[in-house]
């Protein structure tokens, strides 16, 4: 600053100037509104991950195994996939079937067979296996127009 | 000096303000989505809104020369527009593209159909559907005939990864068959986790699921019809005429 920039006394021959409105207060409620807000968006957003599923994927996964047979008792070659993942395997010649990575809590087991399918629910505990037993499709749900396709048979 | 601070204060209180209307805009947004509201569905009800039409009224969706085809395994076609309408071939579907909603009432008119073989005869319409990567994922409702020594019966089902589950969700079996000559126009409800069904206006069956929220809608035929239809809409649950 230049010397003939500084301030003088001249500049407080009338006193002291009064200060400035204080912003503080309402800065204060401002902030104290989007703190608010900022705890309400992170219970909703924790509650719709915990409506989705992302908040069962922290909490770990598990197994589950179980058979497929139709009516007659005969092994199922079937397509078995949990509702709402991409998880999916197939059972073998023996109708047995075995799906690793389930988010642990309640799913819902899908066994699809000749475009038809049976849900089972499934409760996953993480680190764990959880026998479903068996499957099974009676002749009654082939009485279907679907299942006639035999492009869908597994 | 006094004047950079008041200017800096003033730039900070901006920014402020900035940060409260996007965390309402984002709790407004979480909200919505727990409540199951789309914000897509909301900005289409605006613009329709804005261009000056009765947006409680006006049709959600309708069919058009466009259709998300049914594509996978099992499906043979989608829906091909014709003069006067469209027709769907046997074991063909297609969903109306680029609309999904929550609570809709969907209407089929305008309904021919030809049985191109003696077995499984039947169609239908499916709602809160998608084409998901591995099959259709929503339900239906379908009026069918599997042969002549069976009666005719109707029914809601459900479909996960482009198979349908056993048992359905609801299904009775019709005391008199329906004029397949001048088969019946449908209706469904979908309103909550409550779906009713309608043929030629007459409530039919009703059933409930809480599986799937929100989706599509279309049209199907089932392995033994090819069917010829008029018209196909999504509507929308409540709707006031403005006076």
């Amino acid at each position: 600053m230049a010397f003939e920039e500084s301030p003088s006394l001249n500049l407080y021959k009338d006193g002291l100037p009064s200060r400035p409105p204080d912003p503080s207060r309402k800065r204060r409620r401002v902030w104290a509104v989007i703190i608010g807000l900022a705890i309400l968006s992170m219970g909703l957003a924790f509650f719709n991950m915990a409506r989705d599923g992302t908040l069962a994927i922290l909490a770990g996964t598990g197994a589950a195994t179980g058979m497929v047979y139709d009516d007659q008792g005969n092994p199922i070659v079937a397509e078995i996939s949990v509702f709402g993942t991409i998880l999916s395997t197939q059972s073998d010649q023996t109708g047995r079937f075995q799906l690793e990575g389930i988010p642990a809590g309640r799913q819902v087991v899908v066994v699809a067979y000749r475009n038809i399918g049976r849900e089972y629910k499934v409760n996953v505990t993480a680190g764990q296996t959880t026998d479903m037993g068996e499957a099974r499709f009676q002749a009654d749900d082939f009485m279907n127009g679907w299942s006639q396709s035999g492009e869908g048979t597994p | 000096m006094e004047r950079t601070v008041r200017q800096f204060q003033k730039g900070q209180g901006l920014a402020e303000y900035a940060l409260l209307l996007v965390l309402i805009a984002l709790a407004a947004g979480l909200a919505l989505n727990m409540a199951g509201v789309s914000i897509q569905e909301i900005y289409n009800r605006v613009v329709t809104g804005l261009r000056g039409e009765d947006a409680a009224c006006s049709p959600l969706a309708r069919a058009g020369s466009e259709w998300d085809s049914s594509k996978d395994k099992f499906w043979k076609g989608g829906i091909a527009q014709q003069p006067g309408g469209y027709k769907v071939c046997p074991l063909c579907g297609g969903l109306l593209p680029g609309f999904s909603d929550s609570d809709y009432q969907v209407d089929l008119s305008g309904v021919q159909v030809t049985n191109t073989s003696p077995t499984w005869n039947g169609y239908g319409i499916t709602f809160r559907a998608e084409n998901g990567a591995k099959g259709l994922n929503g339900y239906m409702f379908e009026v069918e005939k599997v042969n002549k020594n069976n009666p005719t019966r109707i029914y809601f089902s459900k479909w996960v990864n482009g198979v349908q589950i056993k048992p359905p969700i609801k299904m009775i079996s019709l005391s008199s068959d329906i004029d397949w000559n001048n088969p019946p126009d449908m209706s469904v409800k979908v309103e909550g986790n409550t779906f009713t069904a309608y043929m030629d206006g007459q409530q039919v069956l009703q059933g409930s699921d809480d599986t799937y929220a929100t989706g599509s809608a279309g049209v199907f035929s089932n392995a033994g019809t090819e069917l010829i239809f008029s018209d196909f809409m999504a509507d929308p649950l409540h709707c006031e005429e403005v006076k």
